[in-house]
């Protein structure tokens, strides 16, 4: 692992903006954000891992909790107007999570998040990074399915 | 069309004009720049409105250097899209206003910042700069003239609040997003303390359209009060919801609706400026002509150009405390009135929509309310009274019909 965090701050040392991009790189790595990788991103740049978890912790997107995929429904004021909170219960119930929660089996997590900015196709979510709208239970779930192998 | 035209690849831009404005731009002064951009009376479409040539004025005339350039690509207010549909129609557009703009304030080196729920457009943007790169519109000596220019991508992390210029600079920084005290404004000190133009991504790719027109025929577009075309992103209750784009002043929010299909059962409030930050009103606004001037005589602000149309079938109490619930969420809390009055906002909410609500109650709320408009350290607090104050006064005798 820590080789690989090692190549990942490399790949960002001519950058400007390094930290935020870094910490991208290492959840789009392993899933989340290691507690070993916080010491490791600090001493490479010279700050101290509390500051590095100040801010890693600041931003909802940063994960500490490892998942194979994130689901996130949105339930900005558009999408509850379209029925979110139906797909909502109809993820909580086929997989057994909680909001904020990962699903026994670490495949995925579940976060009710705002606005994504599709409201002209409500209610939509994103998996990892692809996103998809006009939900109804049925149609987020078969999605789903697709992310289960 | 002028900022929703589709051209997706660099040749299909280029082939439509694309780039002959920052040709144009850098056989002129800088200064020259600046006026036309100041003169075509563009403010900012981010929700501030902020005249840009101005905002221009005040970075090149600052003598510190480096100095930078900021797109905001970080369109968190709930309810707006069309910051998201211009990068996917017209990426390229954005980027040659932002090399316009660095190139009239004298700045060196841009960031590109994306909210990370648009991450595969982000990538695409990636790409393009990449693009712009091997063809010579960005690094040194742009399109052999002496100016260089660097763009760096930064992808946001699931915070509204660093749509906020000065938290946009501390999350660049690598720091928590918080709002810092203003002034210093970012013109005079931003991004690592140094002077930074900071503007929306719809105000950039209106640049290269100022350019190529000249200001007097940007101006003819619109009224006299507010030139040029603007991005609306409609939504909720209407048959076909999207983005449209109108020139300022020349259509009424019915018409917005009726071309956006119409509403969707009976139309009963209609939202404006923003899904969160934004005005309730009533029926009455459907005739006013959607542009800045307009909605501030009729006491609102257009925002960021969003019209989220309720029926009535919508529960005002409930919209209202997805409102509250949003801010109360997305509150960074380093202020005091904003931390708690944003959740007691939201528990009084709640409190009426169990239908325990009395008028201690409201009392509380106008209370809440006021003490965020008047205590708040950035415009995130201020902004979190504007749903209830709006709806109280646009929609008074249907809130208070559940309160005893
Ligand atoms: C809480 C908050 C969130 C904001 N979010 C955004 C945003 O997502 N995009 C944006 O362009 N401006 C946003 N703004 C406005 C920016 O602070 C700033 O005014 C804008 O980027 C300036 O660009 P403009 O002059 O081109 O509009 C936000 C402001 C506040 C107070
Ligand atoms: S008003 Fe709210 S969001 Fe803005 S700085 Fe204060 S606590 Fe943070
Ligand atoms: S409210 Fe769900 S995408 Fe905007």
């Amino acid at each position: 692992m820590e080789e690989r965090i090692r190549e990942i701050i490399l790949k960002h040392s001519d950058r400007d903006a390094k930290l935020l991009g870094i910490l991208h790189d290492i959840q789009d790595e392993f899933g989340y954000i290691p507690r070993e990788a916080i010491d490791i991103v600090a001493e490479w740049l010279s700050i101290s891992p509390g500051e590095v978890y100040d801010t890693a912790s600041f931003y909802s997107f940063f994960r500490f909790k490892k998942a194979k995929h994130v689901i996130r429904v949105c339930n900005g004021i558009v999408c509850n107007l379209k029925g979110s909170e139906e797909i909502i219960r109809a993820i909580k119930e086929r997989y057994g999570i909680k909001e904020g929660g990962v699903s026994e089996d670490g495949l995925f997590a579940l976060e009710i998040v705002e606005c994504i900015g599709r409201c002209d196709g409500p209610p939509a979510m994103l998996v990892d990074d692809d996103s998809y709208g006009n939900l109804t239970p049925q149609r987020a779930l078969e999605i789903l399915r697709g992310y289960e192998e | 069309m002028m900022l929703l035209r589709d051209a997706k690849t660099l040749d299909a831009y280029v082939s439509s004009g694309g780039f002959s404005s920052l040709k144009k731009a850098l056989r002129m002064k800088q200064s020259e720049v600046i006026k036309e951009i100041s003169v075509s009376g563009l403010v900012g479409r981010g929700g501030a409105e902020f005249p840009t040539g101005l905002k221009m004025k005040f970075v090149a005339q600052n003598l510190s250097t480096p100095k930078y350039v900021i797109a905001n690509a970080d369109e968190g207010e709930p309810g707006t899209f069309k910051d998201r549909v211009l990068m996917e129609r017209n990426p390229y557009q954005i980027l040659e206003g932002m090399i316009i703009a660095a190139y009239a304030v004298g700045a060196r080196k841009g960031f590109f910042y994306i909210r990370h729920e648009y991450r595969k457009i982000a990538r695409e943007i990636e790409k393009e700069i990449d693009e712009l790169y091997s063809e010579g519109y960005l690094g040194s000596n742009i399109l052999g003239s002496k100016f260089s220019f660097d763009i760096e991508l930064v992808i946001g992390a699931g915070s509204y609040v660093c749509g906020e210029e000065t938290a946009l600079m501390e999350s660049i920084e690598g720091k928590r997003g918080f709002p810092r005290i203003k002034p210093p404004y970012p013109a005079q000190r931003g991004l690592w303390g140094k002077p930074t133009l900071i503007n929306n991504v719809e105000t950039l790719a209106n640049l290269p359209l100022i350019i190529e027109l000249g200001s007097k025929r940007y101006t003819e577009l619109g009224t006299h009060l507010c030139p040029g075309p603007k991005l609306f992103s409609v939504s909720g209750f209407v048959k076909n919801p999207g983005v449209y784009e109108e020139i300022l002043g020349k259509i009424t929010v019915r018409e917005l609706i009726e071309r956006a299909g119409g509403a969707e059962g009976n139309l009963k409030a209609i939202m404006i400026g923003g899904g969160a930050a934004g005005y309730i009103v009533d029926k009455s606004f459907l005739s006013m002509p959607l542009c800045y001037h307009h909605a501030r005589e009729r006491g609102i602000f257009l925002g960021t150009g969003d019209i989220i149309v309720l029926n009535d079938e919508v529960n005002l109490w409930k919209v209202l405390l997805q409102i509250a619930k949003f801010f109360e969420h997305e509150s960074c809390g380093q202020c005091f009135p904003c931390r708690y009055g944003t959740k007691r906002m939201r528990e009084l909410i709640e409190k009426i929509l169990r239908g325990e609500g009395k008028r201690r109650d409201i009392e509380r709320l106008d209370a809440i309310a006021n003490a965020l408009k008047i205590a708040s350290l950035c415009p995130l607090g201020s902004s979190a009274a504007l749903a209830y104050e709006s709806a109280m006064e646009y929609h008074r005798d249907e809130l208070m019909e559940v309160i005893s």
